[in-house]
């Protein structure tokens, strides 16, 4: 027992399991409450084509958030770069007519998408590594910038009348399991392959744990919190495909409850606040555990609101259990 | 001198996390007494202190305020029982004024809701005529130099009538004539009654201002008693618990030159400064604090590099500009503050050891975890790390075990210049010894090591060069031969003269 106290692992793992415990309980409730309702393909199939849009902006704000900062601008980079594609591809496709053009506009599309992603993104990581300003006031501010330049774009209305192939992406199923699963779990991948396997994500923990031992060990804090952030963008354009693609309208404000949604997800899915923290696979069930209980309220016609406080309450109930397990192992290893 | 006794400890055990910090511990302060707790780092000094102030409660023992016993004690109520500790960065408010820092505290303890500003500046001007300081009761505290914020801080704790002053190593900081200034002000108070304790390792010192002395080594008590009752011998031997052994660094003197500093200077830190360090030798820099000691390695290392000077690392003339170049160099720095600067405390012991080095580990496109696990199991049987694996967190380690982890980190990136701010500070002595033999051997095989450090004997035992630094500007370059004594003086001297010029 006090040997796999000793390898640190203890308490993730519980954290982990206390989330599928929560899943469970959910699905037991809904179980008693709406059998007919809930335990449908359909339903199913409803709700896998809801999360991966918020479910991929929550793995940008995670690993800002493990480098020990935050990304508010996520919904901005998101609404950002959806306008920029569904621009790109009702002007390639004239307003879908056009299908010839169709997959070159999708293409170009998704490149712009993330490219511009990753440039806001790494705008906001150098204004924040090379100023020192915190991230919370940069992203902030990346927040409005974003928007703003989104709305200059539109101009207010949203722009509609993208080309089927384009709807498709959020909207479109091969043998009943939507694409976006795939998208989602591709993401996953990556994000778990980046931050278990490669130099920087390594050096995304150190950062986060320690910033000046960073320094003091020849990390390049400025490059790291850069790429980092740039990261969060382009996740944040990936999102925007989506949810451009999902809605089929873009405009500056969709997705506006998704920058406190991000968070809270990823505070339950056990990413420390102050950064060094965090797992991939935690996050994603998080995500799953939120996208049951929006889905169940959904289902008894509840209100939003009673959903919100729902949220609020699993949020507390996570930092609380946190806490709890932080002092219970540091009570066992004084033992 | 009374014999009446203040304070009374008995047995006091307490333990953090698997780690001893005080064993068993006896203490006995009397009233209107100048007690001295001596012992070397990591001795179980502040956790004492801690407990006594309330902060820490004891896990065993026995604690006697006035003959009263007291147990569960809140900081609060050790204040109201008028003990007080002065902290090495005193705990003062930068942004507040001296008025505001003296008076404010007793503000809080009378549990009064509003301020009343004239009472804070009458109780301000009141305690510094008590200790004679001449200080401006509107200035804010970040403008005053360190002995005038000691100062503060000493006005603060005497306005809510101590009993017991304690001081936790108050004369780091401070030049020669700050340290006498003090010392009379430390003489007032105990002609008040009050008693005073002050935990201090500089033997000339002691013997200067104590009546009584209590040593304790590795958390135990190991004696007490009036300070005439110790000679050079006996205190060393009670600090450090060896037969005065002191076996020094005496390298083969060697031809082949490792490093040549020449004419270093960084504008505010240190100017001129050149040296140079052959195969075998390990350099010691020593200085007071702020005399530029800590900053020629923070330029070596590229931390905040040199303005202009020469830079030769084995033969060729290298440019230091950040720490990537130092790095690309192959120059490793263990930074003085460990716990800060040097771990990532909640990280593994593997995560600590390859955090310099992780590029070495991307293999095929990826990590290779393997090959991680397998150096940092190699550096904990190399270095004598006690440590079940590498997966605990780094915070679960002793300081020593802690600092051997820093060492791992740099000798994991194979350094040419090995540069240690610090390097045993909060180590016990037993790690110490076994960091001090790493770096002769390392020494041996001509990896320049430069030791940075104000502790006199760490220095005079391990270098076979010391070069002593005053107001930024070299002001001696002395081989071992050297006493501790005359290096403390020579330390001291000569800050008394850039006083007196002054």
């Amino acid at each position: 027992m006090k040997s796999r106290n000793l390898q640190g692992k203890a308490a993730p793992d519980t954290h982990m399991l206390t989330i599928v415990g929560l899943m469970v309980l959910a699905l037991v409730i809904m179980a008693v409450l709406q059998p007919g309702d809930y335990f449908t393909l359909r339903n199913v199939r409803s709700m896998i084509f809801q999360f991966p849009e918020y479910g991929i902006l929550a793995f940008g704000m995670m690993v800002c958030m493990i480098a020990g900062g935050i990304d508010l601008s996520l919904v901005g980079i998101m609404n950002f770069t959806g306008v920029l594609a569904a621009m790109i591809v009702t002007k390639m496709t004239a307003n879908g007519s056009d299908l010839s053009m169709a997959v070159p506009a999708i293409i170009l599309a998704v490149i712009v998408a993330l490219a511009v992603g990753g440039c806001c993104g790494a705008f906001n990581g150098f204004i924040i590594g090379y100023f020192n300003i915190p991230a919370m006031l940069v992203t902030l501010c990346g927040l409005q910038l974003y928007t703003g330049l989104a709305y200059g774009i539109t101009g207010g209305p949203a722009i509609n009348g993208m080309c089927d192939a384009f709807k498709n992406i959020a909207n479109g199923t091969v043998a009943g399991i939507p694409y976006v699963l795939f998208i989602y779990i591709l993401a996953v991948a990556v994000v778990a392959f980046v931050m278990k396997s490669t130099v920087f994500g390594h050096e995304i923990y150190f950062l986060g744990s320690n910033a000046k031992a960073s320094r003091y060990s020849g990390i390049n804090t400025l490059k790291v919190t850069v790429m980092t952030h740039m990261f969060s963008g382009i996740l944040g354009g990936v999102s925007g495909i989506l949810i451009t693609s999902h809605l089929n309208s873009a405009k500056s404000s969709n997705g506006s409850t998704y920058t406190l949604l991000t968070l809270l997800i990823v505070v339950l899915g056990g990413v420390h606040p102050d950064g060094g923290k965090g797992r991939v696979m935690g996050v994603a069930l998080a995500t799953i555990l939120l996208q049951l209980i929006t889905n169940a309220f959904g289902l008894m016609h509840m209100d939003d609101n009673a959903k919100t406080f729902v949220n609020g309450c699993l949020l507390v109930a996570a930092l609380l259990l946190d806490a709890y397990l932080d002092k219970r192992a540091l009570k066992k290893k004084s033992e | 001198m009374s014999e009446e006794v203040f304070l009374k400890l008995e047995g006091v055990k307490k333990s953090f996390g698997g780690v001893h910090a005080l064993r068993g511990v006896d203490l006995e302060i009397r009233k209107g007494e100048i007690h001295c707790l001596a012992g070397e780092n990591g001795c179980g000094k502040s956790t004492l202190i801690k407990a006594i102030s309330g902060v820490h409660n004891p896990d065993e023992g026995s604690i006697w305020i006035d003959g009263e016993k007291v147990e569960n004690m809140k900081p609060m109520d050790a204040i109201n029982r008028g003990i007080q500790v002065i902290y090495q960065d005193f705990a003062v408010f930068p942004n507040l004024t001296v008025a505001e820092n003296i008076a404010l505290n007793g503000e809080l303890k009378n549990k009064t809701k509003f301020v009343n500003w004239k009472q804070i500046h009458e109780v301000a001007e009141k305690a510094m005529a008590q200790v004679g300081a001449d200080i401006d009761p509107d200035v804010k505290l970040e403008r005053l130099s360190v002995a005038n914020k000691q100062m503060v801080a000493i006005c603060r704790a005497i306005i809510n009538d101590a009993k017991l002053l304690i001081l936790d190593e108050p004369t780091t900081a401070l030049t020669a004539r700050e340290v006498d200034k003090l010392w009379d002000i430390i003489r007032s108070l105990k002609a008040k009654g009050i008693a005073i304790m002050i935990v201090n390792h500089k033997l000339d010192e002691i013997y200067r201002i104590a009546d009584r002395l209590t040593i304790l080594r590795n958390g135990t008590y190991i004696s007490s008693g009036d300070i005439s009752e110790y000679d050079q011998e006996r205190f060393t031997r009670d600090m450090t618990g060896k037969d005065i052994t002191e076996e020094k660094y005496m390298p083969e003197p060697g031809s082949e030159e490792v490093l040549r500093v020449e004419h270093l200077s960084r504008k505010g830190a240190f100017e001129n400064v050149s040296f140079s360090l052959h195969k075998g030798d390990v350099l010691g820099i020593t200085g007071l604090l702020g005399s530029g000691r800590g900053e020629i390695g923070e330029a070596l290392f590229g931390l905040s590099p040199a303005d202009s000077g020469k830079i030769v690392l084995n033969g060729k003339e290298i440019s230091i500009k950040s720490v990537s170049d130092a790095m690309a160099n192959e120059i490793g720095y263990v930074p003085e503050d460990r716990l800060t600067q040097g771990l990532f405390m909640q990280r593994s012991i593997q995560d600590n050891t390859i955090a310099a080095s992780i590029r070495q580990y991307m293999k095929h496109g990826r990590l290779d975890k393997k090959g991680m696990e397998d150096t940092t199991n190699y550096w904990i049987k190399e270095l004598g790390i006690k440590a079940p694996s590498p997966k605990p967190a780094v915070r679960t380690l002793s300081g020593g075990n802690a600092q051997k982890v820093v060492i791992a980190k740099w000798l994991n990136t194979h350094p040419k210049l090995f540069i240690l701010d610090g390097p045993t500070v909060g180590v016990d002595v037993g790690a110490k010894a076994e960091i001090h033999s790493i770096l002769h051997d390392l020494a041996k095989k001509g990896i320049g090591i430069i030791i940075i450090s104000d502790d006199l004997p760490e220095l005079v035992q391990n270098c076979n060069k010391i070069l002593v630094m005053k107001e930024g500007k070299v002001s001696g370059m002395m081989d071992n031969s050297i006493d501790e004594r005359t290096l403390g003086n020579m330390l001291v001297g000569s800050s008394d003269r850039g006083g007196e010029k002054a």
